[in-house]
């Protein structure tokens, strides 16, 4: 036997570990986390570059007294701005989006197929029409001011189709016998709701948290296009705008505290998720699956 | 008192254009189990949801104890109900689940304690208060629902197929649990299921549904043994059904025809007359040796013989093509019948029992569930009058098409030509159509195709048929030939016959085909009346195989004045008088000739089925020219 051949039974062996997708795996994954890699790296550089390795130092998170995270008032207003809208935006969008879910699972009319597909349209607009359009609504027709209530309620226009589709898909796999049981054990229609199918929908809803949340932290168009000035500029604006500018490390760490804010709160949702769905008959991946699918 | 009577007046339930329920009254007595028995699709389902309040009826009453429920919410029923699915909260433990409904009552903190642990005792699960519904087996899962509907003592309990999601073994240990649970508590069951020997075994009575409407009512031993539709004899246990004539009384039974066997029926409707069904259980079947005397008595042969362990089941069919079964219970001695033994098949007449005649939708329901396209496929087709009507579908001068569809069992006693399809120079053409166990008098039992009109005079247009990807199996053409020169008698072609008309047959079967007529059993061609047409006939990458003519030239196919070729075909164990599988010649009209041609054939390429093949195409006719290309 050749080593050639030795080589490739060993690689290509049909009952061993499948060794070629693992390895393209790994090699996705390093691809995908080497630039946030250096961008905290960077964060952390005892200079003002953001490109050549000058030694380490904490001064951009807060030694400096003037530049640092900790001490410049425009980055830890961004951060600010951006955990706000985040916020706001999941208080409004995931009820406002259960609720809708509900219904359109229920409605059964002739116009229920083409709001079904209309949930989509959000989706599938480009972001920048999306936020030219609700620019021109709400400045010329609502008159709503700029700042952070457009801000919010253009991010809830776009949130809640996500959240929709989540809560839908799980009330589909759930479907009517628990509410039709507590029903029929003489609970109301809205004792129904409370103690049947709430439970049985936290799961779908905590996705939808998270799932919100991501998006609001991350988007950058639609809230840059409603913002009103450097007092609602959110963390994704000010990395933009300050590129041209003079850029410092500060920048980096500025976008390490948000990498890891976001994945502090994903975690978390994960626990609370597992928590939530520890009892549940469906596979309780499947709210993960729901986020992973639809994480853009 | 006892409370929970339930009686449904007129109740009816339409889905948009689709009826669920078609206006049903049944009256279910306090304490009774009540059974809902029907195929999927029947209604059952609908109309325990609308006791239970989950659908508001289009029309009629649901009286509980009397008063309408109708327009009540389910929650304010008096009646609870255990789902398929069993629909356990899971995010509740045991307990929580069964106390469910307590609380909803708003019953006191005590008491709710007192009474889910009793019910909980009561189904066998006061261990198991703290746990999850998803650590517990099916089994136990269902106790749990049944436990969470009775501690509200409702005087109505739901059940829709509660077994259905268990093995065979739990579901028959649940059935007496049910039944003695039923008993204990005394309230009334109503009990939807498909099962119909679940359905047996634990009703007081049960009610057989189909297609929206009530069949029969009636105590499991009645239903049983005094089935009153084609559809309840049918869907409940195996039963033998035939398509008899009913002649009339005579005595205390009805005298019936089936075929060319008289048989006494003294069940059932015995005043009836005209086509209709008998039905025999197979446990009332008795088999004979071949030829033995007396009355109500069928030869047959052995098709299959099933061990199902406890009992053998034997499969025989019947002279007239009908296939009964026959039960027999395994009680050590060995097995006198096996496969191919020639019986006599014994009907007693107290066992057969005479049914109303169905309607044709519902045999057709029995049959096959593709009932729509079916009877779309009838009104296209002509229906011819006269002599040679036929039950089956006809097509007379117009063009029939039919893909993928089975004709199977269209028996008529009285059907002239054409158990199957009768085609009176129309155009018929079938693909991936199975022409099954037709039968007919005169001949063509499948399929009979002639350019002539209905009542034997010259029509026009030339008959054409074609099937492809067919089959053509186990049709019977009954009558002998006339032993009177001048009279017509049985013509022939147990499958096809082909009088004056193109017939191609491609990748198509014709088998187990009887002609006792004087032409061809398997496939006939040729003008046999002397309208001076010819008859064309191709056969190719198919087979005519075990076709039978005692009276006829050819078993396979017989050609007499016409054109046959056969390509790339079987032409295996045909019977004949004196050609096995294929005669070809003019015997009829001294002035035609018959061609026939075959190649690529599997009688003659092996050396099996050489001689077979030599004496397949013995033409034993002067005046015929034979053109043999192996």
């Amino acid at each position: 036997m050749s080593a050639v051949s030795r080589v490739r039974d060993w690689f290509a062996n049909p009952w061993g570990q499948p060794r070629l997708l693992g390895a393209f795996t790994w090699a996705y994954m390093v691809w995908s986390i080497v630039p946030v890699g250096i961008a905290i790296l960077f964060s952390f550089n005892n200079g003002r570059s953001r490109s050549v390795w000058q030694g380490f130092s904490t001064r951009w998170w807060w030694g400096d007294p003037n530049n640092s995270v900790l001490h410049d008032p425009t980055l830890r207003g961004a951060i600010e701005q951006s955990l706000k809208l985040a916020c706001l935006d999941m208080l409004v969008a995931v009820p406002i989006g259960v609720g809708l879910a509900i219904g359109l699972t229920r409605w059964r009319g002739y116009g229920a197929r083409p709001v079904n597909y209309l949930m989509l349209f959000p989706l599938v607009t480009p972001e920048i029409v999306m936020a030219v359009s609700l620019l021109l609504v709400f400045s010329l027709l609502y008159a709503i001011p700029l700042g952070t209530e457009a801000q919010t309620l253009g991010q809830v226009t776009f949130s809640i189709s996500y959240v929709v589709i989540i809560v839908r898909g799980r009330l589909l796999s759930i479907g009517p016998e628990y509410e039709e049981a507590a029903r029929d054990l003489g609970a109301s229609q809205l004792g129904a709701f409370r103690l049947a199918l709430l439970p049985l929908l936290w799961p779908a809803i905590f996705a939808s948290f998270i799932v919100v949340f991501a998006l609001s932290i991350d988007d950058f168009v639609v809230t840059d296009y409603l913002s009103a000035g450097q007092a609602t500029q959110t963390v994704p604006i000010l990395i933009y705008s300050s590129v041209r500018g003079t850029a410092t490390p500060a920048l980096n760490a500025v976008a390490t505290v948000m990498v890891i804010i976001t994945l502090l709160s994903v975690a978390l949702a994960y626990l609370v998720y597992r928590w939530s769905a520890r009892s549940q008959p469906v596979t309780s991946n499947s709210a993960l699956n729901e986020i992973a699918a639809l994480e853009v | 008192m006892k409370t929970g009577s339930v009686e449904l007046v007129q109740l009816r339930k339409e889905f948009g254009d689709v009826t669920a329920v078609d206006g049903i009254d049944v009256s279910i007595e306090a304490g009774e189990f009540f059974s809902l028995l029907g195929p999927s699709g029947c209604g059952k389902t609908t109309s325990l949801r609308l006791i239970a309040g989950f659908e508001r009826p289009t029309a009629g009453k649901i009286l509980l104890d009397g008063s309408d429920m109708a327009a009540t919410p389910p929650h304010r029923r008096k009646v609870n109900t255990v789902f398929q699915s069993y629909a356990l909260f899971p995010h509740l433990d045991v307990f929580d689940n069964v106390a469910f409904g307590l609380r909803r009552a708003r019953v006191k903190k005590a008491e709710i304690r007192e009474r889910v642990t009793r019910v909980l005792e009561a189904v066998h699960l006061g261990e198991y208060g703290k746990r999850k519904p998803s650590q517990l087996s099916g089994g136990q899962q269902q106790r749990v629902a049944l436990a969470r509907a009775l501690v509200l003592e409702p005087s109505v309990l739901l059940l829709d197929e509660p077994l259905g999601a268990l093995d065979a073994k739990l579901r028959k240990a649940l059935q007496l649990e049910l039944k003695s649970i039923q008993e204990r508590f005394g309230i009334t069951f109503v009990y939807v299921t498909h099962d119909q020997e679940e359905a047996l075994t634990m009703s007081d009575r049960i009610a057989v549904m189909s297609g929206g409407r009530v069949e029969q009512i009636a105590t499991p031993e009645a239903m049983y043994e005094e089935p009153q539709t084609v559809f309840v004899a049918d869907f409940l246990g195996v039963s033998n059904l035939m398509g008899v004539t009913a002649i009339g009384v005579d005595g205390n039974a009805c005298r019936t025809q089936l075929g060319e066997f008289s048989l006494r029926a003294c069940a059932g409707e015995i005043a009836q007359t005209g086509e209709t069904h008998v039905v025999i259980r197979p446990e009332r079947v008795v088999i004979e040796p071949y030829e033995a005397p007396g009355p109500n008595r069928v030869p047959g042969m052995i098709d299959r013989v099933v061990y199902h362990g406890a009992s053998d089941q034997l499969v025989v069919r019947l002279a007239t093509g009908d296939v009964v079964q026959a039960l027999f219970v395994n009680d050590g001695t060995p097995r006198e019948w096996s496969q191919g033994t020639a019986v006599q098949v014994h009907l007693p007449a107290e066992a057969l029992r005479v049914l109303p005649p169905a309607t044709g939708r519902r045999v057709l329901l029995l049959r096959r569930s593709r009932l729509p396209k079916t009877t779309r496929r009838r009104s296209k087709l002509g229906r011819p009058d006269g002599r040679f009507r036929s039950t089956a579908r006809l097509a007379r001068s117009s063009e029939g098409r039919c893909v993928h569809r089975d004709l199977l069992r269209c028996r008529s006693p009285s059907a002239g030509v054409g158990g199957g399809i009768a085609n009176f120079g129309g155009k018929v053409w079938l693909d991936k159509v199975k022409v099954n166990g037709n039968a007919a008098v005169l001949g063509g039992s499948g399929i009979a195709g002639a350019s002539i009109a209905p009542d034997f005079s010259p029509s026009s247009t030339v008959a054409s048929l074609t099937l492809r990807h067919s089959s053509m199996n186990g049709n019977q053409q009954t009558e002998g030939p006339s032993p009177d020169p001048n009279a017509m008698g049985g013509l022939g072609g147990g499958g096809i016959l082909n009088m004056d008309g193109l017939a191609t047959l491609d990748h198509t079967w014709v088998k187990a085909n009887t002609a006792q007529g004087f032409v061809g059993g398997g496939i006939a061609g040729g003008d046999y009346i002397g309208f001076g047409g010819q008859s064309t006939l191709s056969v190719s990458h198919g087979g005519v195989n075990d076709n039978v003519a005692p009276h006829a030239g050819g078993g396979g196919i017989q050609n007499l004045l016409g054109s046959a070729t056969v390509t790339h075909s079987e032409i295996d164990g045909n019977t004949s008088l004196n050609g096995g599988g294929i005669s070809s010649g003019n015997q009829g009209s001294p002035n035609g000739t018959a061609q026939l041609r075959v190649s690529h054939s599997g009688g003659l390429e092996h050396g099996h089925g050489r001689a077979r093949a030599e004496k397949a195409l013995r033409s034993p006719q002067t005046g015929s020219r034979t053109a043999v290309a192996p």
